[in-house]
């Protein structure tokens, strides 16, 4: 069986329109189609060599982005260490005012515990 | 857990990969940046956070080369993410400057001004006309890591990237 493919000048018009379906269906499917496309679309050396130029990043952009990390990390080691001051300060608060966790949870055996102060003295 | 100072190295990602990640990668992730935020100094921002989720979050072993595509792939949605924090535009056609003519595809340009018209044309086209045309032709990306980068499908990568060639060559026509 022979495949059938959309003419180069099917493709080009593809290519300004984007249809019909039927055309963009085939392309989705046909490797032979996609490489005539990407011929068809292939931007000029001169161009490619712009883009590359007017993207280029700035020319200390690492050194920026080291000093820019370094600084990112500081700032969350610091707010960390004050997170960790709150959760202290909170806890200690807390251990004050609810008188649960003040009593403890289980039942104090006063005599248990004045016999092990007493070290078995008595 | 409070996060790690960056000399500390005892737990966690080593420093030293931070460093290296920035260094071979900084440049490709700023241009990904540049092509969804058009302010520069968020583009930073973009590269920095990158950095940072990608040393700690590295889906390698720690040493091992962290693939671009997924790095990439990273900025991208940070890029986003960061755009919608601040607010920021999306530089679309209506909000551009209008700039003077006279670029053709097959002269090179010359000076940072015209460099500049460039990057507007750029601007005209929809964000993922920009990504697929900085991924595969200033990135060099194969068409399986643009794939993998943008969560797409092959075919559809190849038809979009085609279109968005023809849409850039457009642009520059209309400037002329």
């Amino acid at each position: 069986m022979t495949a059938r493919h959309p003419k180069r000048q099917r493709l080009q018009r593809w290519l300004d329109t984007g249809g019909p379906r039927r055309v963009s269906n085939h392309i989705e499917q046909c490797v032979h189609c996609q490489e005539v496309l990407d011929e068809l679309s292939a931007l000029d050396e001169g161009l490619v060599a712009d883009l590359q130029a007017a993207t280029t990043p700035p020319a200390d952009l690492r050194e920026r982005t080291h000093g820019g990390v370094d600084v990112r990390l500081r700032n969350e080691a610091a707010f960390g260490s004050f997170l960790d001051l709150f959760t202290i300060g909170w806890d200690f608060t807390r251990a004050i005012l609810d008188p649960e966790l003040t009593d403890g949870d289980e039942p104090h055996d006063d005599d248990a515990t004045a016999d092990h102060i007493d070290g078995g003295a008595r | 857990m409070s996060p790690r100072p960056p000399t500390d190295g005892r737990d966690g990602p080593n420093p030293d990969d931070l460093r290296a990640v920035v260094d071979r990668h900084a440049a490709a992730v700023y241009r990904v940046a540049r092509s969804i935020v058009h302010d520069p100094a968020l583009a930073d921002d973009v590269v920095q956070e990158t950095m940072l989720k990608a040393w700690r979050s590295s889906p390698v072993e720690p040493g091992e080369e962290i693939p671009r595509a997924w790095l990439l792939k990273v900025a991208r949605n940070t890029a986003i993410s960061l755009l919608r924090t601040r607010r920021e535009d999306l530089h679309g056609p209506d909000t551009l400057p209008e700039g003077p003519g006279g670029v053709s595809t097959t002269r090179t340009v010359e000076g940072r001004a015209q460099l500049d018209e460039l990057l507007d044309m750029l601007q005209h086209l929809d964000e993922d006309a920009r990504a697929l045309i900085v991924l595969k032709e200033v990135d060099g990306l194969s068409y399986d890591e643009i794939a993998s980068t943008l969560d797409l499908p092959l075919p559809t990568v190849k038809t979009r990237l085609f279109r968005a060639r023809k849409a850039l060559k457009d642009q520059m026509k209309e400037w002329q």
